[in-house]
């Protein structure tokens, strides 16, 4: 053993740190990790906490009923408002509010927001009506043509 | 609102995919990133391995590029969380793998490979193998550089015969633990790919082995170009016992490029035979997307070409300069070819939808944290750290005398 003193100097360092992963590690798993399962407990408060920024399918209709009965016998029925308007829920709480108040006016390119959903692609299941949107009616906006809370056209 | 960016790039995606998919598999999330990730394990692995075959199976004419193969694997070994880190994002929070890893996950054991892969076997080797440099170098350097030399001797500047024997026998037992370390790190992460149901292009028991045969293909031509241009940068003739070291070299970079092709081969022919239900959509991508990638830089330049040079020069008695001159070739085709190897099967395994009737593709951006720049900092960054460390730690000294305690025997 006498010409391995770099061996135990070595060995010692190896300990050292194996034990301090273990001290720190201790320090860092958070408090309530693994009181559930395999996260921290507390996370869920901390979401639960967070405001809630959508109003939900039925928030809108006490006062927009004019649109959602449109909207109800039409093919866009099954679409939510917040789908196509974003989350609403400030809106809902205060109707007044100007920062709050949903877009009337989508995302621009206006064509390419309807795209998202109808532009052609045969991936789509068929039931979602496509186009293309370089032959439909290019360079118009669709809602020239389309009510979108009543999409169908009169043939 | 709706975001309008967000609206403009999921309908550029659209237009990318053909056929049917799942919505989710319009973007790739395995990106350039990944592919680099098992190329740097994999020249991790390899250049270990070779490094192993000088040390624990005694092939002695390779001791010239031993010290440097250790290097390069380490080289790349401290770059190789880089990848993941950069496409996960938040490095502040990659401690948490060590800390509250899921048992149940292999992906989260990587930290504990990795560590143990580092600490235990790379660093430790390196360390019991330049001890002796280590100590020199602590009394011989000026002022700063000789701190640091000397924190690394641990304050023990015992050389004597028989301190460096313990040296050389525990360095041997350190490589004796490395060679499954070695397997362990890079099947690791063939396993992971094996192991991923949802795409039949990666699930296959072979893939760990066909990793790990093509990162010894990829690892021994790495230590080949940086051994070969590193002779050249120093203005050393690559003569007499360096001959042999590359003549060694390329003998097994021949056998391990062999093995390798033919497994993948194997798996190819077998999967072709099989013809599954996912071999239709696969064929279509061969002949598209995968057509340059995997025929043509894969399979052609990176393996029938270099098989056929290295074959050509073991049989043909030809010129030493002509042989250089093709291994130099073979190993950066091979390099090559194996970079193209992880791209096609990363991002190639994700192109085909679990449909089986659907196709997207993938565009590589040059900025941002995934896109072309950073995976090219990414693989320059392992050369720059070896050029360091090659500074720090010259592997030359014994380069020329085999026989010294870093190419096998004690000193007793
Ligand atoms: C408490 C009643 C109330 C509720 C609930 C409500 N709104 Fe409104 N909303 C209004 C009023 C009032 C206006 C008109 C403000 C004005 O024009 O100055 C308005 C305006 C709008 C506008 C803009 C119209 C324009 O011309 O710019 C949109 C879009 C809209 N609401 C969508 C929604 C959606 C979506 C919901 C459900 C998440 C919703 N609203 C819920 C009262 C309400
Ligand atoms: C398919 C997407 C879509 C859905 C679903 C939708 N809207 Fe709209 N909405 C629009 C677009 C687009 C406009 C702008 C129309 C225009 O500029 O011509 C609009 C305009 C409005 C306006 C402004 C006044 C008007 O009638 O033009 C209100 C209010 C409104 N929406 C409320 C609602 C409410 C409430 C719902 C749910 C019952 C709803 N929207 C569902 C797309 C949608
Ligand atoms: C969130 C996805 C979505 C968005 C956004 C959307 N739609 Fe639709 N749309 C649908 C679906 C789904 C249907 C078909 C429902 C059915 O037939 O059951 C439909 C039906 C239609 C139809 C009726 C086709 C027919 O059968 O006659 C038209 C026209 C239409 N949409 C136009 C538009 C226009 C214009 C816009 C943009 C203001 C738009 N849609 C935005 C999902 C969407
Ligand atoms: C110039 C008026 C006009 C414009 C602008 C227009 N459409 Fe139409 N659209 C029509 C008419 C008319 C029809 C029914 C006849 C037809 O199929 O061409 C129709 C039909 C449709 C249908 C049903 C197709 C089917 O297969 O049943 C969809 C979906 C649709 N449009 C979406 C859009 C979208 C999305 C836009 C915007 C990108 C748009 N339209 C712009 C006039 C228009």
């Amino acid at each position: 053993m006498k010409n391995a003193r770099h061996v135990l100097r070595l060995a010692a360092i190896l300990v050292v740190g194996v034990t301090s992963f273990i001290v720190v590690r201790r320090l860092l798993v958070p408090a309530t990790f693994g009181e559930i399962g395999h996260y921290r407990a507390a996370a869920i408060e901390q979401i639960k906490s967070k405001p809630v920024r959508h109003a939900g399918a039925d928030a809108c209709v006490d006062c927009h009923s004019d649109v959602s009965d449109l909207k109800s016998t039409s093919k866009h029925a099954g679409i939510h408002c917040e789908s196509c308007h974003g989350p609403g829920a400030a809106h809902a709480e205060d109707p007044d509010s100007a920062d709050a108040r949903p877009t009337r006016h989508l995302a621009q390119p206006r064509r390419l927001f309807c795209g998202a959903c109808h532009s052609e692609s045969i991936s789509r299941p068929p039931f979602m009506r496509q186009v293309h949107l370089e032959i439909h009616y290019p360079k118009q906006p669709c809602t020239d043509c389309h009510q979108s809370h009543h999409p169908e056209v009169e043939k | 609102m709706i975001d309008s960016h967000l609206i403009n790039e999921f309908y550029e995606a659209l237009e990318r995919v053909s056929g049917y998919i799942y919505p989710n598999e319009i973007e790739l999330q395995w990106s350039v990133l990944i592919v680099l990730y098992p190329y740097i394990t994999g020249l991790v692995a390899g250049a270990f391995i070779l490094a192993s075959l000088v040390r624990v199976f005694k092939v002695d004419e390779m001791a010239p590029a031993y010290r440097l193969a250790l290097l390069t694997s380490l080289a790349f070994l401290l770059v190789a969380p880089m990848p993941l880190n950069a496409h996960l994002g938040h490095p502040e929070r990659a401690y948490e793998i060590l800390v509250t890893p899921n048992t149940n996950s292999a992906m989260a054991m990587f930290g504990f490979v990795y560590l143990w892969y580092l600490t235990i076997v790379l660093l430790l080797e390196v360390w019991f193998d330049y001890r002796k440099d280590i100590v020199i170098l602590s009394k011989t350097k000026p002022a700063p550089l000789r701190w640091f030399y000397k924190i690394l001797t641990l304050g023990v500047d015992d050389i004597s015969p028989r301190a460096l024997a313990l040296d050389d026998k525990i360095g041997r037992a350190i490589t004796v633990i490395g060679v499954p370390s070695a397997v362990l790190l890079h099947g690791y992460v063939g396993f992971i790919f094996g192991s991923i149901k949802a795409i039949p292009w990666w699930s296959t028991a072979l893939m760990p082995i066909i990793f790990l045969f093509s990162a010894m293909v990829s690892g021994i031509a790495a230590v080949m170009v940086i051994y070969m241009f590193s002779c050249w940068l120093r203005g050393e003739q690559i003569v007499g016992a360096r001959m042999k070291c590359v003549d060694t070299i390329a003998r097994y970079l021949l056998v391990s490029l062999i093995v390798s092709f033919s497994l993948e081969a194997l798996e190819m022919i077998q999967k072709a035979y099989e013809a599954e239900e996912h071999y239709d959509i696969t064929v279509v991508m061969l002949e598209g997307m995968l057509y340059l990638s995997m025929l043509v830089v894969q399979v052609f330049l990176g393996s029938i070409v270099p098989m056929i040079f290295l074959g050509f020069v073991r049989i043909a008695n030809v010129h030493e300069r002509v042989r250089k001159a093709v291994y130099a070739v073979s190993s950066l085709l091979i390099l090559l070819g194996v970079l193209a190897m992880r791209w096609n099967v990363v991002i190639g395994g994700q192109f085909v939808s679990k449909s089986f009737r659907g196709i997207t593709t993938y565009k590589l951006g040059i900025a941002g944290r995934e896109g072309l720049l950073s995976a090219a900092i990414i693989l320059i960054l392992p050369v720059l750290i070896l050029a360091v460390l090659v500074k720090l730690f010259p592997p030359w000294e014994s380069a020329d005398k085999p026989t010294e305690a870093t190419a096998g025997d004690p000193i007793s």
